[in-house]
């Protein structure tokens, strides 16, 4: 029998559970000898969103009581429409050197956004801490190309460094 | 654009029957922007360019301009009617303008190399003609990618040496009357204005439909539809670990547009992060392996759909 995704976060897919979507992308989180408590926090954060990510979609207080406290407090302030507007206004270049560095922190609900069904493109698969320094996360994508800032936002939350995809 | 002088984009093109250069005839001024400005186009325009009457189509929809109907089509060809010289050349004319629907179809397919089997043709038929017309014309034929370019003096050797059992091949090169300078600038300006767009699909994932001529069609438009925009390597990357991974069959699809598009997708583009305050702007997807990939909202697709260069679409496995 297949597990869901959910089941997968906590037990990893069944032996020999075929793949779904297009296949699985491997991922690469580095830490600072705190792998096992990083991929636990991830963890548990992404269980949270995924068992609550249903209609009726909860309002952004019920998100912050949902999701763990640490997840939360380390995500920035929601973003002001100004803000917004001004970071679409700038040059490319400056877009992109943002989007590839990687070091922003994320408002609360600009991530839980990104698990709304018609929005999600990866889905958990397996994971593991292959050493105190690195995780490698396996996810199963939907779509090439794909977008996977809300994984790296997640485990740069959860105190990963960096992450950084395989493919 | 009659017969005599034109100056498209700094270069003098003359254009005639096969008499040569008439240096008496005033030279009329017309650059390649007044080309394109031209308030209605024929397929002659699109011969120009070197596209199919498809690819023009969905050119001149990007550009806002209208496209020459049938009728357009047909009355062009009866003024041709009027520069026939000899009976025979009427008569042709007359065949051709009875049968609109044939004439059309023909003139959307010619290309080159349907001129170079007409050619072909009129050898089979017992004429002198290939002997004098695919040598000359054969040198003056160049392929540059996949569009077709032909000096003027080719055309004109075709002129003169056609007889009215090629007609249709006449009348073809008449109405097209593609010059060698003329195009090779306006192919110059196409693809050094045009992006290919990369997708990487298989059944699970298919959004574009794109049959043999090359004609793409976008399913499922309410749906964000991400591309990459002019990195082949990172698609054939992607689809060789697809391939390794699966049974399924997965392809590359991909297909041009004109480099505008890519500009005002890179302004009004947004990071994942501010998705949800700009819900209908263009994401900025994956940049870190790769700049120019982005998810395009359903109003972005409807856009991208009308400024596809049919007729560039290719499946590659």
């Amino acid at each position: 029998m297949s597990r869901d995704e959910l089941a997968r976060i906590q037990f990893g897919p069944e032996p020999g559970q075929p793949l779904d979507g297009m296949g699985s992308v491997r991922f690469w989180a580095s830490c600072r000898g705190n792998s096992e408590e990083v991929l636990g926090k991830a963890k548990e954060a992404l269980s949270a969103v995924v068992t609550n990510a249903r209609n009726p979609w909860p309002t952004d207080e019920e998100w912050a009581l949902l999701l763990p406290a640490w997840f939360v407090s380390t995500c920035r302030p929601p973003y002001t429409k100004e803000e917004v507007e001004l970071s679409q206004q700038a040059s490319y270049e400056e877009k992109l050197r943002r989007a590839r560095e990687r070091t922003e922190s994320w408002p609360m609900d600009s991530w839980v956004h990104w698990f709304r069904p018609e929005n999600r493109n990866w889905f958990w698969w397996d994971a593991v801490a292959s050493s105190p320094d690195r995780i490698v996360i396996a996810v199963t994508v939907t779509e090439w190309p794909f977008p996977w800032g809300s994984l790296d936002w997640l485990f740069r939350a959860a105190g990963s460094v960096r992450l950084e995809t395989e493919e | 654009m009659g017969l005599g002088w034109h100056t498209i984009g700094g270069e003098r093109v003359w254009i005639d029957e096969g008499e040569g250069p008439n240096p008496t005839v005033p030279e009329p001024e017309l650059t390649i922007e007044e080309a394109l400005a031209k308030p209605k186009w024929g397929l002659s325009d699109a011969e120009k360019l070197g596209l199919t009457g498809h690819q023009a189509k969905a050119l001149l929809r990007s550009m806002g301009k209208p496209v020459a109907t049938p009728t357009d089509i047909w009355e062009f060809n009866k003024e041709w009617e009027g520069h026939a010289r000899t009976d025979a050349e009427k008569a042709a004319h007359r065949s051709i303008l009875d049968t609109p629907s044939s004439w059309q179809n023909l003139a959307d397919q010619r290309n080159i190399k349907n001129a170079k089997f007409e050619l072909f043709k009129l050898k089979n038929q017992g004429a002198n003609i290939y002997s004098k017309v695919i040598g000359p014309a054969s040198e003056l034929l160049l392929m540059s990618g996949d569009i077709p370019v032909i000096a003027a003096a080719g055309i004109r050797s075709a002129f003169k040496l056609a007889n009215p059992a090629g007609q249709e091949l006449v009348t073809a090169l008449r109405e097209a009357r593609i010059a060698g300078n003329e195009l090779r600038r306006l192919e110059t300006a196409l693809t050094s204005g045009a992006v290919r767009v990369f997708r990487v699909e298989g059944l699970p994932n298919a959004r574009l439909l794109i049959d043999e001529m090359g004609q793409v069609v976008i399913m499922d438009k309410g749906k964000t539809l991400w591309l990459n925009f002019g990195n082949r390597a990172r698609a054939e990357e992607f689809l060789a670990q697809r391939m390794a991974q699966s049974q399924n069959e997965w392809v590359i699809k991909s297909f041009s547009v004109p480099q505008k598009v890519l500009d005002d997708l890179r302004k009004a583009a947004v990071l994942e992060s501010e998705v949800k305050l700009k819900p209908n702007a263009p994401i900025i997807g994956d940049p870190t392996k790769a700049p120019d990939q982005f998810g395009l909202r359903p109003q972005d697709i409807e856009n991208l759909e009308n400024a596809i260069i049919q007729g560039t679409g290719k499946v590659e496995q």
